[in-house]
C-alpha cells in the first residue's frame, strides 16, 4: 500500500507543478493567439470572396 | 455555523455576477469577426496553439467533471485517479505521435462525421451524425442538474433546508410515539428541499440563456475566446481550492492519506484491488478515454479549429497534463471531503441517513459543501467564477458541436443539395436553442443517477464504441467498408440497455467495465465481418481520393 501512496504523492506534485507551468505559459501566448484570430479573420472578412 | 451554512458572502456573489455579465458582452461583442460558417463552427481553422491549448482544456474541465470526479473519489478514494494518469497518457500519446488528429486537421473538415462521408458514403455520415447528437445531447442532460447541485451547496443556498433537515433530525426519537409528527417533520423536509431545487433551477436558468446568447451570436470564436478567459480563471479556481485543501488544519495531506488508509486499507489507493474498481473497468476508462479523445465531437472540433496539422498535434501534447488535473484535482477534493465529513459529527450523522434511507452517499452535496466552508470568503467568490466557467465553457463548447452535427451531418447531407453559408448559421442557431430548451426541461425534471460518471461513460459509449472503430479502421484499413462502418455504428446502440439496468447492475465496476469492453469489441468484430462480406464498389478514378 506504501508504494501506491508514494506514486499518488508524487503523480499529484508532477501533475499540478507542469499544469501550473503550461497555465502560466499559455496566458500570454493565448492572449497573443487572440489578438492574431482577430486580425485573421478580419483580414479575411475584408477580403474579396476568391481570397477566402 | 450552520450545517448547511457557508462562507459565500455579498461580496462574492457581486464577484460572480460581474464576470458572468462581463464574458456574456465579450462574446456578443465578438459576432463582428463572424464572416462565413467556417467562421462561425471553426473559427476560420485560426487558433493558434496556445489559445488551442486553453480551449481545449476549458472544454475538458465542467461543473460536471468536477461533480462526477469528486463523487467518485469520495466514494472510492485516491484509486480514481487513475482515470486522471490514463487520460495524461493517452493525451502524450496522441501529442508525440499525431495518431489519427493529423490527418483529420489535413482534411479540413468541419465536423468529424463529414470524413465519414468522405472515407466511406453519405448514409454513413447521417448514421454518425445522428446517434453521435443523440447521445452527446443525452449525455450533455446531467449538466445542468450536477451544475445546481454543486451551486447550492457551495453558495449556501442549501441551508435552506436545513431548519427542516434539523428538525427531522431531532424528531425521530419522537416519530415512534407519534406518526402525525414524523409525517408533518418529513412533509416539512421535503418542502424545504423543494425550494431549494427551485432557487437552484432559476439560477441554472439564467446561466444557460446566458451561454445561449453568446453561443448563437458569436459562434465558434466566441466559444474559444470565452473559452480562454474561463480557462485562465478555472486555473485560478482550482489552484484556490487545492490550496485551501491541503492547508486546511482539519485536513492536509497527511490527515486525508491517514484516514483513507484507515478507513479503507489498499482499496482506496490501488485502482486493481478487488475493493475498488477492478482490472476489466481500468482497461475499458484506456480504451474509453482514447476514442473520446479523438471522436467526441467537442474535444475532436478543437482538432478541426487548430491552424494546421502540427497545432492539432501540439494541443493534444500541451494539453496532457490538463487532462490529468481536470479529473486529479475534483476527485481530490471527493478525497479531501470524505474526510472533511468524518471530522464533523453533524455531517456524518446527516450523510449516513442519507445511505440508510437509500439516497446514495451524498458525495454530490459534501464536496461542494466542504469547499463553501474551507475556502474564505472573496476567494470563494473567485473560485466559484471559476466553476460558473466550468459550467459555461463546456455548455457553449456542447451546444456548439451538437448544433453543428445536426447541420451538416443530418440536415445538409439530407437535403442533397449544399446551403449558402447564411441558411447554414441560421439553421445552427435554432438547434442551439432548441438544445437549450431540452436541457433545461431534461435538467429539471430527471433524475440523477447513483454513479454519473457510468451514466456518462455508458451514454457515451453509444456513439464512440462505433465511431472509434470506423475512425482508425478508415484511415489504417483499405478494406474497410460502408457496410462495415454502418453495423459498427449501430453495434453502439448496444450500450443504450445498461443506462435502464437496475442499481446493482450500474454500480457494479466490474459488470460495466466488461460491458463496456464487450461493445467495442462487438464493434469491431461487426466492423471486419461486415467489411469482408460486402465491400464498397470500386469508384472511379476522379472519385479515389481520400483524406
Amino acid at each position: 500500500m506504501s508504494g501506491w501512496i508514494t506514486f499518488w504523492k508524487w503523480a499529484c506534485i508532477v501533475g499540478v507543478g507542469s499544469y501550473f507551468v503550461l497555465v502560466l505559459c499559455i496566458i500570454p501566448f493565448g492572449a497573443w493567439d487572440i489578438l492574431k484570430l482577430f486580425r485573421d479573420l478580419d483580414r479575411a472578412g475584408k477580403a474579396p470572396p476568391e481570397e477566402k | 455555523m450552520g450545517m448547511f451554512a457557508t462562507n459565500f458572502t455579498g461580496v462574492d456573489w457581486a464577484i460572480v455576477g460581474v464576470y458572468i455579465l462581463g464574458v456574456a458582452a465579450f462574446g456578443v461583442w465578438v459576432n463582428r469577426y463572424i464572416h462565413n460558417v467556417a467562421d462561425y463552427m471553426v473559427a476560420g481553422r485560426s487558433a493558434g496553439t496556445a489559445l488551442n491549448v486553453a480551449t481545449f482544456l476549458a472544454t475538458g474541465l465542467c461543473l460536471v467533471t468536477i461533480m462526477y470526479s469528486a463523487i467518485d473519489g469520495f466514494d472510492k478514494g485516491f484509486a480514481f485517479m487513475i482515470v486522471a494518469v490514463i487520460a495524461m497518457i493517452i493525451g502524450l500519446f496522441i501529442g508525440s505521435t499525431g495518431f489519427v488528429v493529423r490527418r483529420l486537421r489535413a482534411a479540413k473538415l468541419t465536423t468529424l462525421p463529414e470524413y465519414f462521408q468522405l472515407r466511406y458514403s453519405r448514409r454513413v455520415r447521417v448514421a454518425a451524425g445522428t446517434i453521435c447528437a443523440l447521445a452527446g445531447i443525452l449525455n450533455m442532460g446531467l449538466f445542468p442538474k450536477m451544475g445546481a447541485t454543486f451551486i447550492t451547496y457551495s453558495t449556501g443556498l442549501g441551508a435552506t433546508g436545513e431548519a427542516a433537515v434539523v428538525t427531522q433530525d431531532s424528531k425521530a426519537k419522537e416519530a415512534a410515539d407519534s406518526k402525525a409528527e414524523a409525517a408533518k417533520a418529513d412533509a416539512a423536509r421535503k418542502a424545504a428541499i423543494a425550494k431549494r431545487e427551485l432557487i437552484v433551477n432559476i439560477v441554472m436558468t439564467i446561466i444557460i440563456a446566458i451561454v445561449l446568447v453568446y453561443t448563437v451570436t458569436g459562434g465558434m470564436v466566441a466559444v474559444i475566446v470565452t473559452d480562454y478567459i474561463q480557462f485562465v480563471l478555472l486555473a485560478l479556481g482550482l489552484g484556490i481550492g487545492l490550496y485551501c485543501c491541503l492547508a486546511s488544519p482539519e485536513l492536509g495531506w497527511d490527515k486525508i492519506v491517514a484516514t483513507w488508509s484507515k478507513r479503507r486499507g489498499e482499496a482506496a489507493f490501488n485502482p486493481v484491488h478487488e475493493g475498488s474498481y477492478g482490472w476489466f473497468w481500468v482497461v475499458w476508462q484506456a480504451i474509453h478515454f482514447g476514442a473520446a479523445a479523438l471522436c467526441w465531437a467537442p474535444e475532436a472540433s478543437r482538432t478541426l479549429t487548430a491552424k494546421d496539422p502540427e497545432t492539432a498535434r501540439k494541443t493534444f501534447l500541451y494539453g496532457s497534463p490538463g487532462a490529468f488535473i481536470r479529473l486529479a484535482i475534483p476527485a481530490l477534493f471527493g478525497i479531501a471531503a470524505f474526510v472533511f465529513v468524518a471530522q464533523h459529527a453533524d455531517l456524518a450523522k446527516h450523510f449516513r441517513g442519507m445511505v440508510l434511507r437509500d439516497e446514495g452517499t451524498g458525495a454530490d452535496q459534501a464536496v461542494p459543501l466542504m469547499i463553501g466552508k474551507i475556502v474564505p470568503a472573496g476567494l470563494l467568490g473567485l473560485m466559484m467564477a471559476g466553476m460558473v466557467s466550468a459550467l459555461m465553457s463546456t455548455h457553449d463548447s456542447y451546444f456548439l458541436c451538437w448544433a453543428a452535427v445536426i447541420t451538416r451531418d443530418i440536415i445538409v447531407p439530407l437535403r442533397g443539395r449544399e446551403l449558402a453559408d447564411k441558411e447554414q448559421i441560421r439553421i445552427t442557431r435554432i438547434a442551439i436553442v432548441l438544445i437549450g430548451i431540452f436541457l433545461l426541461v431534461w435538467g429539471v425534471w430527471y433524475e440523477l443517477p447513483a454513479s454519473v460518471w457510468t451514466y456518462m461513460a455508458t451514454t457515451g459509449s453509444v456513439y464512440l464504441c462505433g465511431s472509434l472503430v470506423i475512425l482508425v479502421g478508415g484511415m489504417y484499413w483499405k478494406r474497410a467498408s460502408s457496410a462495415g462502418a454502418l453495423a459498427a455504428l449501430l453495434g453502439g446502440l448496444a450500450s443504450v440497455p445498461i443506462v435502464f439496468l437496475p442499481k446493482w447492475f450500474t454500480q457494479s465496476s466490474v459488470l460495466t467495465g466488461q460491458c463496456g469492453l464487450a461493445n467495442y469489441a462487438l464493434c469491431i468484430l461487426l466492423f471486419i465481418v461486415f467489411s469482408l462480406l460486402i465491400p464498397d464498389k470500386p469508384q472511379p478514378a476522379t472519385q479515389e481520393a481520400r483524406p
